[in-house]
């Protein structure tokens, strides 16, 4: 039964990975968006070598481009933000589950030790109790050496029982917060991606009006290539944050309901 | 964990807590000691976080968890006090005290809520055991071993609860709680207090202080008890060390078993 609550304990620690993985794909597009910014400003010198107000349109596009940084920018601070607040709420878990575990073998170790004479002693009956939801501990309360002792033994056990819920009942405000946040996290990415969409229409656009501009073609075709490379990056990264995301919230729906997650 | 009575005598009370068979190897054994007057407790050095269960399971049999009044830390070692923030997870109005030279540090063994320590000036101070309870005396034990360290009188039961000084590793859970062999007991204090006491002449000034005191039994946090004639030997022997002398070369046997 300990085993559980170890892998129950070490799940809400494996938040601090999750939360990791996410604010590394999140710093990481920061490199990408200066990568984007000198793709513009390349855009920007390749269109005014155009003659005859021809590269106007593209100079125009390429001010769009141009624009990425500063829109990936508060983006990102939004999701340090975010992870930040993760983290704590997950190093608040930890402290909690840390707490609970070592009241729960309190608890145990009192009822084993309480009457070494009686048979109700033997806490096997026990064995398939998880002690991560309230049930499981009430369920403790009900076995017979949970009442075997004196009158002061049975009063500091409720004590205890009392002290685990609450620890449970905290634990399980900070597993909803941890998920809120998670949700947050997700809404975010929509903005990247929709960044992302941008860019792509861009490169796009740029790739069309590229194909009237004769000896200046070729160059914007590369730019329009390089462009949609970029985005595939971000994509992957926001798939990447997405994955993480999604990793951390089935990890939480499986802890709030008291399950462990063993992979 | 086991645990005895020590002391009784109307409603003031010295329970100790320890020689837990059920203990990890890789974890020092631990004495707990506790001290219950009308109902109300004073826990001495409440132990490690790895045997905080047993503690408070142990512990459960003598007093109310909301009747814990007030938690000494004779320093600042984990296996002394890691387990503070459960403590005061049970009970967040314990009053802590510990050297005004680790409180900074013990702090650090707060799991979320602050942990605020009462900090003891060197020379020492009176506390109360519980609200209304009469005192016991924090005495000065500085470099035994630890640079800010007391020991703790109880003038009541004539009880100083030592820390690691008279502290022994003795082999098993088996072995006696009350010393009863002297020279036999020295071969288990002798790598001890060579290796984990710096200072003779810490040693030998805690010493005369405690032989001022003239107490009639010294509790020491791992190891065994003194009581009647073996509490005078013990100081006669602390007196006769001379701690603190490694300077560089192979740690002798006797230290490395130890350790």
């Amino acid at each position: 039964m300990h085993d559980v609550l170890s892998l129950f304990k070490r799940n809400i620690n494996q938040l601090f990975g999750i939360t990791v993985d996410i604010l590394n794909v999140g710093r990481s597009l920061q490199q990408l968006s200066l990568s984007m910014q000198i793709l513009a400003n390349n855009g920007v010198v390749q269109a005014a070598k155009i003659q005859g107000g021809k590269g106007r349109p593209m100079l125009a596009l390429v001010e769009i481009l141009n624009n990425t940084p500063k829109e990936i920018r508060p983006e990102v601070a939004a999701l340090e933000h975010l992870c930040a607040g993760l983290a704590k709420v997950t190093a608040s878990s930890s402290n909690i589950v840390w707490r609970y575990h070592q009241l729960i073998a309190s608890l145990l170790s009192a009822m084993a030790h309480g009457d070494r004479s009686s048979a109700s002693s033997n806490l096997d009956t026990l064995s398939h109790l998880r002690f991560t939801t309230a049930a499981d501990i009430t369920h403790l309360t009900q076995h017979p050496s949970f009442a075997v002792a004196g009158a002061l033994e049975r009063e500091n056990r409720q004590f205890m029982v009392n002290l685990c819920q609450a620890n449970l009942a905290e634990l399980h405000e900070r597993l909803k917060d941890a998920l809120r946040c998670l949700g947050e996290t997700q809404q975010a990415l929509g903005g990247l991606k929709m960044i992302g969409l941008t860019a792509r229409y861009m490169a796009f656009c740029i790739a069309s009006e590229a194909a009237g501009l004769a000896e200046a073609e070729a160059n914007f075709k590369n730019l329009s290539t390089e462009i949609t490379r970029v985005v595939d990056d971000l994509d992957g990264k926001t798939l990447a944050m997405k994955k993480a995301i999604e990793h951390g919230q089935e990890l939480l729906d499986l802890l709030l309901k008291g399950y462990t997650y063993a992979k | 964990m086991q645990s005895k009575v020590l002391f009784q005598k109307d409603d003031h009370q010295w329970v100790v807590i320890g020689r837990d068979p059920e203990k990890d190897d890789h974890v020092i054994d631990t004495n707990e000691y506790v001290i219950i007057h009308r109902g109300q407790a004073m826990l001495l050095d409440p132990g490690g976080i790895q045997i905080f269960p047993q503690v408070l399971a142990e512990l459960a049999k003598y007093v109310r968890m909301q009747d814990i009044k007030v938690i000494f830390a004779s320093h600042q070692d984990p296996d002394i006090c890691s387990s503070l923030a459960m403590w005061l997870d049970l009970n967040p109005a314990i009053k802590t005290y510990c050297s005004w030279l680790w409180t900074g540090f013990v702090s650090h063994f707060s799991t979320g809520a602050v942990i605020t320590l009462n900090p003891i000036p060197d020379d020492g101070m009176r506390i109360k055991i519980g609200e209304e309870g009469p005192e016991v005396e924090a005495v000065p034990a500085h470099y035994c071993h630890s640079s800010g360290n007391f020991s703790l009188y109880d003038p009541i039961a004539g009880i100083l609860f030592s820390g690691d000084i008279g502290s022994a590793l003795v082999p098993n859970h088996e072995a006696s709680l009350v010393v009863t062999d002297f020279d036999q007991h020295i071969q288990y204090m002798r790598g001890f207090h060579l290796r984990w006491m710096p200072s003779t002449t810490a040693l030998r000034g805690w010493v005369q202080r405690v032989r001022a005191i003239k107490p009639r039994m010294i509790c020491p946090q791992h190891g065994s008890i003194f009581q009647g004639e073996h509490v005078g030997r013990l100081l006669d022997w602390l007196e006769s060390l001379e701690v603190g002398q490694w300077k560089g070369a192979t740690p002798k046997s006797d230290t490395r078993a130890a350790a």
